[in-house]
Parts: C-alpha cells; structure tokens; sequence
C-alpha cells in the first residue's frame, strides 16, 4: 500500500471517528475495516481530552499493520488527537492484537520530543483491560462479553448513567424516573435500556426477535439491578456552554444563556421507531443553576484567560463546559404526550476552562447553595423592587409631564375656553361646570323627555345631569318646579333640598314601564345647591375655567 | 336584525288580523270559526306565536276572537278581541265588511329595549313615545270597507285611537275598481304568507294583477288627525335642559313647500293657507284635517308612476287637499 492510499485509509477512518461508545470508558476514535484496525482512547469522567492520553489500538489478525507501517500510521493517530485536544501533551498507545487480545506493542508520543513515536515498555496495569466495546465487537461469543459488559456496567452505573455525554443526563432521568414510576415501565422502555446499555449486542440481535427477547430480558434484570444500586437523587448534566465579554464593572464573565431550563432529548428518538413508544424528552428546570451564570476573575487573570483563547486573528474561544449536580424534586413529574416535565434544585456545580472538564473557573459545593441561592433571591427581589420603582417613578414623571403639557395647553387656550362658554347656552356652561370632560367636549345638560326615553329603553336607571327647581323641601321623592313629572331622592350625606332651590344634580334617574305617564325619579349622587336662579350663578365663563384647573391641576385635590 | 324582527312581528299581526277577520268572517258558528283559525295557524306554523281564549260567534252576524296573544322571541302583543262585525258577500267576494280591534297593546319599551341595535334616528316615533311615558302603546282600531260591484265603486275608513296619545281617521273612496282586485285580498292567507315571513311572490302576484289597478282612481279621500293628548304629555316632560333653553327636537313631519304645492296644481292663496294651518299644527298640535277638493278622481297607477319621489306636496298639490284645524 503507497503512502496515497494509506493516507486516504486514514482519512476514511478519522472520517469515521465521530462513532461514541456511550456507557463505556472509551471513546471509538475510529476504525478501518481496510486496515482491520479499531482505535480507542479512554476517558476520564466522560472526556477522553486529557493532556495525557491513552490509546488503544486493536488489530486484526488480517491487519496489514502487523506486517509494517505501524508507526506510521500511529503517528497519523497522534496528529489527528493533536488537532482535535488541544490541550494534549503525552499520548500512550497499546497495539492488541483483536483476536487474542494480546497486547502487542507499546508506543508513546509527546509534544516534548516533537511527537515522535517511541516504542516503550508496556502498560502491565492495562494488559488485559480491553475495552469494552471491543469485547463487544470482538468474535467471541455473548455470553462471554456478557459478564464483564454487565459488572462493567454496574460499576460504571453511578458516572454512565449521570454523565453519559455532553448535555445529555437522559438515562439518569431515565432510571430516576422510573425509579418512582415503575408500574408504568413496559417492554419498550426495556427495550430502550437494551439499546442502551448493551449497544453492540443490540446492534447484532434487533433484528431477530427470539434474540432481541432475550436481550431484552437481560436488560429488564440489569434495569432492575440499576434501580436496587441505584438510588441517587442527584442527576449530572454536563453542557457545552459560552461566556460573555468581561464585566469590568463586577470583574466577572456572564455565561450567555440561563442554565436554568433545559430539554433533554432522547438519544435514540429518532433511530428506531421503537424507541418513540418510551420517554421522547425530558424538560427540566433547576432552581438556583444560575448561580453557575457569574464567572467571578481578577482583570489580570481574566486578561491571562482571554489572552490564551484568543488566536492571531484575535478570535476568542469562548467556550467553557459546565457540568451541574442538581436534585431531582421526583414529586414534581408530570407527563405530557412522551414529554416529562420535572422541577429540580442545584445541589453543586463547576464551570470548566476546557472539555477535559480539569481545570475549574468556578465551583459551587452544596454546603454554599442555599446562602447563594437566598442571596440570588434577595439580590432579584432587590432588583425587582428597584426596578418597580423605577417604573412607579417614571409613571409619576410622566404623568406629571403630560399633566403639565396639558396645563400649559389649557392655560394658552384659556381664553378660547372662556370666550366658548360665553356663546354657549346656559345648558352647556352648567354641564361644564357639572362635568369637567364637559368643558373639553362642550355637551348640555340632559333633559326630562330624552332622558325618560333612555330610561325606558334601558329598562332601568341611567346616568344624568339635569338642572332642577324644587317644589318643596326635603329629601325623599321631592317634588320639582322644573322640569315637573320628577321627584328626587338624596342622601343623607347631601344637604337638604330647600323648596324653591335651584341645583345641579348628578344621578340616576328611572321611569315605571307601565304605559302611563308618571313623574320619574331621580337618585342624586352629586348635588350642587345655587345661589340664584337657574343656577346662573355657577354659569360664568371665568368661575367654570378656574375651577376646571383648580380641579385638574391643583396637587391634592381633584 | 332586531329591526327586521320587529317588523315580521307587524307583518305577523297584520297577517294574523286580516287573515283571522276573515276567517271569522266567514264562519259564523263558533266551533266552525275554531276549527277554521286552528287550520289556518297550523298551517302556516302559527300556533306557537298566536293564543287565543275564546272565538265567540252572534246570531246577529258578528264573531270575535277573544284574548289574542301574539309572541315573538322580543315580546308579546295582546289584543283584547278581534270582531268581524258585519260581512257580506256577493259571488263569493267580499262586499261589505267591518273590523274591529280593542285593546291591542303593543309593549314599546319592551321591543325596543331588547334591540341591541335600536337608534333613535330610524326609530325616532317610538323614542318619542317611550319619552312621554307611553312605554306601552295600547290603541282600538274599526276597519271599514263597502264595496259597490254595480259602479264599481269602493269606500274604505281605518279609525284608531290611543289612550291619552291621541286618535286617527282616514276615509278613501275609490272608483273603476274592478272585484277582481278583492280575489286577491280573499285568497290573502295563501298569498301573502308562508307562515315565516312575507311571502315574496306576493308582490309577484301584485304585478300580475296589475292590470286589475290600472284604473282604479281615488274619488276622494279625508285624514284627521288629532295629536293633542301627546302634544300636551310632552310639553308636561320638558323636551329643553333649562328654561331658557331655545334648541328643539328635530322636526317629525317634514316642511311642506308653497312652492312644490302650486307647482302640483294647487292655487298659490289654498297652498299658502295649506302650509300655513299644517305648520300650525306641526307646531301646537291637536286636531287637523286634510281632505282632498278634486274636480276630477285622480287615476292611482298613473299617479304612483309618475309621481315617485314627488314628496308629500305631489299628492296634497295634485289632489287639491284641504287643511283646516
């Protein structure tokens, strides 16, 4: 094979490299079937990015790589990890043989020696370690990868199931949620949990039912097994996320987005229609997440921090990785469609510089969430009440700007307004003079016919301003000079209506349907008494304006 | 909409009296003037809307329907008795018949307060009405006509009055009238209604008997009118805010011109009298009459045709009319 087509097998495999063996300790970097070659680095809490790493290289036993070109194609390896971690420094490889998985070969790599693949003493602590998904796909049988994948599985349970990959805690919530809800468990979900804790047999059986049941079955045992070992509260996200430009002003970086919602997708969803007759998402809110929002750094440091992330073109990676603890309020479930909805806490939480998740730019334990989280509240609460405020004091500025542009209107069309009301007829000025609003938009006074109509189509009391004389003296159903066929009640809080007294009354006035013609009766709500007859006394132009503005613009009183 | 309800509910009681006076008119005895006016509401869906308590029949040749309530989904009118006093017929048309009405109480307040959509301006007479206090409006109505098949001559009167409102007469003479105009009126239960509403082949049917109109002339003709008793409970209201004030309700009746009035053939000293006396009247109130003064009947159809939108002078200046209070 030329160096071309080597060079094109390296590529296709890197190409394929985007493959995650979820649950395990590995991440499948790549695999050449051409080659006959598998390579997988081990992770650490979930990141393979490490600044030391190890690689594991299984070989077939028809690889053309046993007959030369290893280190050649090792040092292919070693670039793209450089390129991909950036933070890389130190690199192992352990060559297996697949079929034996015997160990092979050893080789290191580093950027202290240039990256220069350098045979070495091999990794006895790793010897038979093999991973995981590499019994999976090796050729032997189930039953034997069964035992190691399942005691794999348990022990890894705990990290798997709360951290399996960026952004994703679905199978923690999955097993919490089942944990409280397991009489609604059928065999789709186990079929879920098949697919995800015994991929690679699920991969070979999904399609021949006798198998898959069996399978299934299996995972029915390993989920119960799950739900007995596993009783935690507290499930892990880890997410991707970014900060915003220095605050120089609170010397802190601002995480872009709230961490407080989030939508966890099921992996799977879309792979196998199957996999949609279980939970499709779950939508979780976590009280208290943005706490981890404020990136608290000293300008120097914060310069130091930027400086490293920013590159010629003085581009800055803003990317940090966060990784919340919270804990899970299980009372709160609630399902809707294939959706669940469930309400959380924050138990503790880091934000990190890189995604090796190794180097903290902010922590918060669980013994300092409830101060911060009553903190938060109180510093939210301050900052609605200010807020508030603000909005209260700007109303008050406003209102009083568009009072005093309406008072200096009204004073420049005072005259106007007067010389109005002086054409006006006196039923206008005393409407005016009853109604401010009447002043603006000039309307008389109502009258006895109109508004007995009003009443009658009403069939019940409406609202009038009328000038009235009295007959006589009193308070209850008195009787009027004009406009006569009325008689007025007041209250007890009004003064007594005086026989032969002129007023202006603000009220209700009703008729009695009944056909005939019957005095109609007005309950005063406003009662203004007048001096002189028909009122005229509160008919000048100049008194009406002058009280209209002492009315609308004086402080106090209205 | 509520508009268009309140009139199928006139067009209803209209239909209903006319419709049941002629039933009655027809069947003396009582139990066969049931039977009949069952039959008829029956059949044109009208026994849900028209009550009835009693048909009541004399030897002397009246029948009455007693208690006659008809409902709407907006109100019930109520009248007291419908009487078909006197009839007679003649190859079996009608020739002389009188009906009366008594107590016939339409609920005002009622009908309009339920119109969400009531305006004052298209419904001005009844605003006028709830305003002095007549929020029901009962009235009695005689409805007269005498048909006289050898000359061919018809007389009509329509006499009403309501309480303490005021009263109505009008009086028409026809001439040229032809007795098949009266079929149509004698088939009028089928003609004019389906039952739901105004049968709209009626004025189909109008059309082909036109030639029936075409010379039938109006001989003569008298309206009095005599609103006092509503001019004297509206001066009692107070249509003004204050006693000075001078604005006016806007006018009922329209203005008549002097000039439109001579130009219709009428003597410009009559037209000046004439608008004279009907402004009076426009203005206090009371009695008036307007009657006709023709040297020669005036031929309907023609008139109608030519005279569209003529205003009330064409008639009154065509006719020659009279006014005198």
């Amino acid at each position: 094979m030329n160096l071309k087509l080597r060079f094109i097998a390296v590529t296709c495999l890197l190409l394929l490299s985007s493959a995650v063996a979820y649950g395990s300790t590995s991440h499948r970097l790549a695999y050449s079937k051409k080659m006959g070659a598998e390579v997988y680095v081990t992770q650490v809490d979930g990141v393979w990015c490490q600044e030391a790493v190890e690689v594991k290289v299984n070989l077939e036993s028809s690889s053309s790589l046993l007959n030369g070109g290893l280190e050649n194609f090792l040092h292919k390896v070693s670039t793209v990890l450089q390129k991909d971690c950036g933070t890389i420094n130190n690199v192992r490889f352990d060559v297996y043989r697949g079929d034996s998985k015997a160990l092979i070969s050893s080789y290191s790599s580093s950027a202290q020696k240039s990256w220069a693949i350098v045979k070495s003493e091999p990794n006895n602590k790793d010897e038979k370690s093999v991973p995981e998904s590499s019994q999976a796909t090796s050729s032997k049988g189930d039953k034997d990868s069964h035992p190691a994948s399942s005691k794999v599985a348990s022990q890894e349970l705990k990290v798997a199931s709360v951290e399996n990959v960026y952004g994703s805690g679905f199978e923690g919530l999955f097993v919490n949620y089942f944990r409280f809800n397991s009489d609604q468990l059928d065999r789709n979900d186990f079929r879920w949990w098949a697919r995800d804790r015994f991929k690679d047999e699920y991969r070979k059986v999904r399609r021949q039912e006798f198998k898959l049941n069996s399978l299934i079955e299996k995972a029915k045992d390993d989920f119960t097994n799950t739900l007995n070992k596993w009783d935690e509260n507290v499930v892990t996200l880890v997410a991707k996320s970014s900060i915003g430009k220095y605050d120089f002003d609170n010397g802190q970086f601002e995480l872009q987005s709230s961490l407080e919602g989030w939508n966890l997708q099921n992996p799977y969803y879309y792979e196998d229609s199957f996999h949609r007759n279980t939970v499709g998402v779950f939508a979780v809110e976590i009280e208290g997440a943005d706490l981890l929002r404020d990136v608290v750094m000293k300008p120097a440091l914060a310069e130091k921090f930027i400086s490293k992330r920013t590159d010629k073109w003085n581009r800055v990676d803003r990317t940090v990785y966060v990784k919340i603890n919270f804990e899970i309020d299980h009372s709160s479930y609630s399902i809707s469609g294939n959706k669940i909805s469930v309400k959380g806490r924050l138990h503790s939480g880091k934000v990190y510089n890189s995604k090796k998740l190794s180097t903290e730019v902010l922590s918060i334990e669980n013994s300092q969430v409830e101060t911060l989280l009553a903190e938060m509240k109180a510093r939210q609460e301050a900052a609605a009440k200010a807020e508030e405020e603000r909005i209260e004091k700007e109303r008050i500025a406003a209102e009083e700007m568009r009072k005093e542009q309406e008072k200096r209107r009204f004073v420049a069309q005072k005259e106007a307004y007067i010389a109005s009301l002086k054409s006006s007829p006196l039923s206008i000025r005393l409407a005016s003079y009853l109604y401010e609003k009447s002043l603006i938009r000039p309307r008389p006074l109502d009258n006895l016919a109109d508004a007995r109509a009003s009443a009658a189509l009403n069939g019940g009391p409406v609202r009038v301003g009328m000038l009235i004389q009295m007959d006589e003296g009193g308070r209850q159903e008195v009787e009027t000079q004009w406009p006569g066929l009325l008689n007025v009640n007041t209250s007890e809080e009004m003064p007594e209506l005086k026989s032969s007294g002129w007023y202006l009354v603000d009220g209700f006035l009703s008729v009695i349907n009944n056909g005939k013609l019957e005095p109609a009766v007005l309950n005063a709500t406003r009662l203004q008494a007048c001096q002189e007859d028909m009122c005229k006394d509160l008919a000048s132009p100049e008194l009406i304006v002058e009280r209209y503005m002492k009315m609308k613009f004086s402080e106090g009183e209205k | 909409m509520q508009l268009l309800k309140n009139k199928y509910l006139i067009a209803i009681v209209v239909v209903v009296v006319l419709a049941c006076a002629y039933l009655v008119s027809k069947n003396y005895a009582n139990g066969y003037a049931t039977d009949r006016i069952e039959a008829f509401l029956i059949k044109n869906n009208l026994k849900d809307k028209v009550r009835y308590d009693s048909v009541s029949a004399s030897v002397f040749g009246s029948a009455c329907m007693n208690d006659v309530t008809i409902s709407d989904n907006v109100a019930d009118v109520e009248i007291g008795s419908i009487c078909v006093n006197k009839i007679d017929e003649e190859k079996g048309s009608i020739t002389f018949l009188s009906v009366s009405a008594s107590d016939f109480n339409v609920p005002l307040a009622n009908i309009a307060g339920k119109n969400p959509y009531f305006a004052r301006g298209a419904n001005e007479p009844i605003y006028r009405l709830l305003a002095v206090g007549a929020t029901e409006f009962v009235c009695d109505m005689v409805l007269d006509y005498d048909y006289d098949s050898s000359d061919q001559v018809a007389r009509m009167s329509l006499s009403s009055s309501a309480n303490e409102l005021g009263s109505v007469s009008i009086q028409y003479k026809f001439d040229h009238v032809r007795q098949s105009i009266f079929d149509l009126f004698a088939n009028g239960s089928d003609t004019f209604s389906n039952g739901h509403a105004v049968n709209p082949l009626a004025g189909l049917a109008l059309l082909q008997n036109a030639s029936s109109f075409s010379d039938m002339r109006l001989a003569d003709y008298s309206v009095i009118i005599n609103n006092g008793p509503y001019v004297e409970r509206l001066n009692q209201v107070k249509t003004i805010s204050t006693p000075e004030d001078k604005s006016k309700w806007r006018d009922l009746l329209p203005p008549l011109s002097n000039e439109k009035l001579i130009k219709n053939g009428m003597v410009p000293s009559e037209a000046t009298e004439f608008v004279s006396v009907y402004n009076k009247w426009k203005t206090r109130g009371g009695e008036v009459k307007f009657s006709s003064n023709m040297e020669r009947p005036l031929p309907l159809l023609k008139f109608v045709t030519s005279r569209v939108g003529g205003g009330a002078e064409s008639f009154f200046g065509i006719t020659n009319s009279q006014a005198s209070m």
